[in-house]
C-alpha cells in the first residue's frame, strides 16, 4: 500500500495492443510531466509502481513501461521527486 | 514518439479462450479499488467507442501455478489478487472476450459500472494473496 502522489492514473490491470499498460493524458495529475523517455510515478488506489512514458497517441493515449518492485527502487529516476 | 491510427474496437484474437481456463485474475486495490474499476471500466470505453461495451482488464489462468505466475508479471504491483471462475463469470451475464495479448481477457459489459462491479464483487470469488508482490520498503 502506498500514499506516493501519482503522476498518471494507470490501472496496471490494463493492456492494449501494444501489451502495455494505458492511460490517457487527462487522467495525469500534470499532464507537462508526461514526456515520452521520463519515468513517472503511475497506478491506481494504493497501487504504485515507476514506469517510463513510452508514447502518446494522437488521440492522447498513453502507453508506459512499469519497472518491477516498489517505487523506492527507482527514487533515482525520477528527477528529484521523492517516491517513499 | 506520437503515433495516429488509433483502432475505436480493442483487438480481439482469433484464438478462443483455452477450453481447459477455469480462472480469471485481476490485481485487487483493497479499499480502492471499486473507484478504480468503475474509473477503468469508463476510461475503456472511451478509448474503444464503437465496441460499446465498459471492460475491465483480467488474465486468465489455467492452474493455480499460473496464476502464481500472473502474480510474478504482470500483476506483480498487486498485494492481492481476485480470481474469479470462468464460467461463473459468463453464467452471470459478463462477456469474457479474449483481448491483446494472451493471456490476456477483457471483462465486458454494457450496464452501469457501478451495478456491473457490485454484481461480480457480489460473485462467488477468491481474494489471493499474492506472493510475487513486493512490499514497499517503510
Amino acid at each position: 500500500m502506498s500514499t506516493v502522489p501519482l503522476d498518471l492514473f494507470v490501472d496496471l490491470n490494463s493492456m492494449d495492443e501494444t501489451g502495455l499498460p494505458w492511460s490517457f493524458l487527462d487522467e495525469a495529475t500534470d499532464p507537462e510531466l508526461i514526456v515520452p523517455g521520463t519515468y513517472v510515478i503511475v497506478g491506481a488506489g494504493s497501487v504504485r509502481a515507476v514506469a517510463q512514458v513510452v508514447d502518446i497517441t494522437s488521440v492522447g493515449v498513453v502507453h508506459v513501461r512499469p519497472l518491477p518492485g516498489p517505487p523506492s527502487d527507482h527514487t533515482h529516476l525520477l528527477r528529484g521527486r521523492a517516491a517513499s | 514518439m506520437t503515433t495516429s491510427s488509433e483502432p475505436s474496437w480493442p483487438r480481439i484474437r482469433l484464438a478462443a479462450i483455452p477450453g481447459d481456463a477455469l480462472l480469471v485474475a485481476r490485481g485487487y486495490a483493497d479499499a480502492d479499488d471499486a473507484d478504480v474499476a468503475l474509473r477503468q471500466a469508463v476510461l475503456f470505453r472511451r478509448r474503444y467507442p464503437d465496441w460499446g461495451r465498459f471492460g475491465l482488464s483480467a488474465f486468465y489462468a489455467r492452474s493455480m501455478d499460473e496464476l502464481l505466475d500472473l502474480g510474478a508479471d504482470p500483476l506483480e504491483r498487486f498485494a492481492a489478487l481476485a480470481v474469479f471462475g470462468l464460467v461463473a463469470l459468463i453464467d452471470a451475464g459478463f462477456e469474457v472476450v479474449p483481448t491483446f495479448r494472451t493471456p490476456h481477457v477483457t471483462i465486458a459489459f454494457v450496464e452501469e459500472p457501478a451495478l456491473a462491479y457490485r454484481r461480480l464483487m457480489d460473485l462467488d470469488h477468491q481474494r489471493v494473496v499474492n506472493p510475487g508482490h513486493r512490499e514497499e520498503r517503510r
